[in-house]
């Protein structure tokens, strides 16, 4: 710095206040050192007031007004005291500083303190994010089930003399039915012809030359247990014969815990269902060719491999849900052979029929929650700490977790969590329910799932359990709040019920055309009321699901039709609901519970023969 | 005799805010005003009588202006605001209660 006494122009710039430069005016007027240098006073009281007004770190105008003022008092005082009298009664520079510095700062503008008051607010919610941000990021899951070692030793605990696995892989290479063909796909869409299709007769021509695979489909659906052993080392990571080198099922992202259920690979249940569609292609064509022990046999087939499905415990209702629609095929292609007419199938062959399709009433009985129970354990497990006594707060690794189940909906691709993620996350572990909340929260849904699938569709008016999961995902803040239960553990039930309940109509639709064809065997004509099916070929009628009266009963041009009333509950002489032609296949849209009977699908349900009107 | 620093961080504000109640005043003279009257009792160094006047100013109990007096000298002087002048009104209501209490007391007084 230059001589104070002849200041340069930077420094006169530097201590000229803003007001007088916008004047155009270079004053210097907070220059309080040239001040006191030019002061009459004795240096030790110049040296004084220099640090005094330097230890206030005050703003340079406040500074400029101190020594102004200490430079009078002082000027003053020497008239009547002397220095050191003076300096003497000073007291300390440290505390006058100090004081001057609060009370001077009292004196500042509003607008200052409120900034200060924000500044001051502001550091402490970081200091605070920062402190749950340690504490957040030094959480760990506490992995204390092994529920991927209990799934491997119950998929492994079957005797290699039941485990039907080892025969559906031998008849998938020998057929070419294995996951890596593209063709298996082109097949799997093949086999949905029928007997009249252009494409049948390559179907039919394929089921011939791979009749020693079908028999081994049959074999294996006999056994007692799937044996598809789940896990490390199990059946997929031993088999690149079947997979193919360097298999992968999916990409599972780098957040995914290895050890938890989600990285198990399931691609049995992909293979399964293309086997049943190639095996009900082959009930078709034994009933073409008047063989009714194998066309029995592969309806059998098909829902005892349902079964297997079922039985294989699976940490989701994905094996559920795989299962009932191999039933659903199982009795689409009943329904076919039938409706077609049954002539390769004996009396006690249909009667068998009926029997094999009868498998509970309730859609209950064909969804199991307990798999997605023992699913949200896990996922528990991998998302929250453990304090011990059943509660803990969210970890790093569980916001990646629940970041895979939402992001590799949205893009498949995604396989890495990244800065980026972290900042888009961050809201989660601040709002998210704490580990003992998400379980009594989803022991709460399911127990509202059981008791919903454990009564008829048409008894539920109050889907509770999909009213709750909806309210949890209606707003930005919920659906954080929820995450782990939305993202992980929650499905629509009143959706899987629907399903349940379609596929139980349509069984009963079948019963009833199966006890039918009988009654027409042996009478040559249809009877003129279902009554008179009871009790030789039928127990009872079976209600209408959507109604709980009995099932209807028209004859149209020489078809028996068995149905229910729909959705629009009225009674329309068995005229099917006008179904899109871009909807054929997909449920019959009178086939709904939960619609007002103002507002739904005019027209029935058809329960049998469905495969007469596209469904 | 000087008195303690809680007494005196009651009586400090009442004292200024008195001496200030006649008319306005400059730092240094209010210094001297304060040693004078209270017979030293009442005497605070300029460390502490400058931030006191800080602090008055802050609550709007007393306001300064700046003014070149003939000799040059720039001065800040204070005087009472209309709300220091209620404040002083209150206080000296409490000092003379407090002083016929401990008077009674036979802490103050003859």
């Amino acid at each position: 710095m230059s001589d104070i006494s002849h200041p340069s122009l930077l420094r006169r710039l530097y201590f000229t206040p803003l007001r007088d430069l916008l004047r155009g005016r270079i004053t210097a007027a907070q220059d309080y050192h040239a001040a006191l240098a030019d002061a009459a006073l004795p240096a030790p009281i110049r040296q004084l007031i220099e640090q005094t007004v330097r230890r206030t770190r005050l703003w340079r105008s406040e500074k400029t007004a101190l020594a102004e003022e200490l430079l009078a008092h002082f000027a003053d005082g020497l008239e009547r005291q002397s220095t050191e009298q003076l300096v003497d009664a000073f007291g300390s520079i440290a505390a006058a500083a100090r004081l001057i510095r609060r009370g001077k700062k009292r004196n500042r503008p509003l607008a200052w303190k409120a900034l200060r008051l924000v500044g001051q607010m502001i550091t402490l919610l970081l200091l605070l994010c920062a402190v749950a941000a340690g504490r957040f990021f030094m959480g760990q899951p506490v992995h204390s089930v092994d529920y991927v070692g209990q799934l491997q030793q119950a998929s492994a605990q079957a005797p290699l003399e039941d485990r039907a696995w080892p025969l559906y892989r031998r008849g998938l290479l020998s057929s070419g039915l294995s996951p890596p063909s593209r063709r298996v796909w082109d097949l799997a869409d093949s086999f949905d012809v029928r007997p009249g299709d252009k494409d049948w007769p390559s179907v039919r021509s394929w089921l011939k030359q791979h009749a020693d695979a079908m028999e081994l489909f049959r074999h294996a659906s006999a056994k007692p247990a799937l044996g598809f052993v789940l896990g490390p080392g199990g059946s997929y990571d031993d088999d690149p014969q079947l997979y193919g080198p360097g298999h992968r099922f999916w990409d599972a992202p780098d957040s995914v815990p290895a050890d938890s259920l989600w990285a198990i690979p399931i691609p049995y249940l992909t293979t399964l269902r293309i086997v049943s569609e190639a095996i009900g292609a082959d009930a078709v064509l034994a009933n073409e060719e008047n063989d009714g022990p194998r066309c029995i046999a592969d309806i059998q087939a098909m829902i005892d491999l349902a079964g297997q499905l079922q039985r294989q415990r699976l940490g989701f209702d994905l094996s559920d849900m795989v299962a009932l629609g191999v039933r659903n095929l199982a009795l689409d292609y009943a329904d076919q052979v039938v409706a077609h007419g049954p002539r390769s199938l004996s009396d006690d062959q249909l009667r068998r029929l009926v029997h094999q399709l009868a498998n509970g009433d309730r859609a209950a009985d064909l969804i199991d929650l307990d798999g997605e129970r023992m699913n949200f354990a896990d996922v528990i497990q991998h998302v929250y700490t453990d304090d011990g006594h059943g509660d803990g707060r969210m970890t790093p690794a569980g916001v990646r977790l629940l970041w895979s189940a939402e992001e590799k909906q949205a893009d498949p691709s995604a396989v890495t969590f990244l800065v980026g993620d972290w900042i888009r996350w961050a809201p989660l572990p601040v709002v998210a329910i704490s580990r003992r909340e998400a379980v009594e929260q989803f022991n709460h849904l399911m127990d509202l799932a059981e008791l919903q699938l454990n009564r008829p569709l048409r008894e539920v008016h109050d889907f509770a359990a999909d009213h709750e999961i909806e309210a949890m995902k209606k707003s930005a803040l919920g659906n954080w709040r929820y995450k782990v239960l939305v993202d992980c553990a929650v499905f629509q039930v009143s959706l899987v019920q629907k399903a349940a309940e379609q596929y139980l109509g349509h069984r009963d639709g079948v019963s009833v055309g199966i006890a039918l064809a009988l009654y027409h065997r042996r009478h040559g004509v249809y009877p003129s009321s279902l009554q008179a099916l009871v009790p030789d070929l039928l127990p009872a009628v079976p209600v209408d699901r959507i109604t709980g009266e009995p099932v209807h009963y028209t004859i149209r041009d020489g078809i028996p039709i068995v149905y229910s009333v729909g959705a629009d509950r009225k009674d329309d002489g068995g005229v099917p609901a006008v179904t899109d032609s871009d909807m054929q296949g997909l449920p019959d849209p009178a086939a709904e519970w939960n619609v007002p009977a103002n507002k739904a699908a005019h027209g029935d349900w058809i329960l049998y023969p469905q495969s007469r009107f596209g469904h | 005799m000087r008195i303690e620093r809680e007494l005196m961080r009651g009586a400090g504000p009442a004292a200024v805010l008195r001496l200030l109640e006649p008319g306005e005043r400059y730092g240094y003279e209010l210094v001297q005003l304060l040693e004078a009257r209270s017979e030293g009792v009442l005497a605070m160094g300029q460390s502490t009588l400058y931030p006191l006047l800080y602090n008055l100013q802050a609550k709007g109990l007393i306001a300064a202006r700046r003014q070149v007096a003939p000799s040059g000298r720039v001065r800040k002087y204070y005087r009472l605001t209309s709300k220091g002048q209620r404040r002083l009104t209150r206080q000296r209501k409490q000092w003379q209660a407090l002083s016929i209490a401990m008077g009674k007391l036979g802490l103050a007084g003859n």
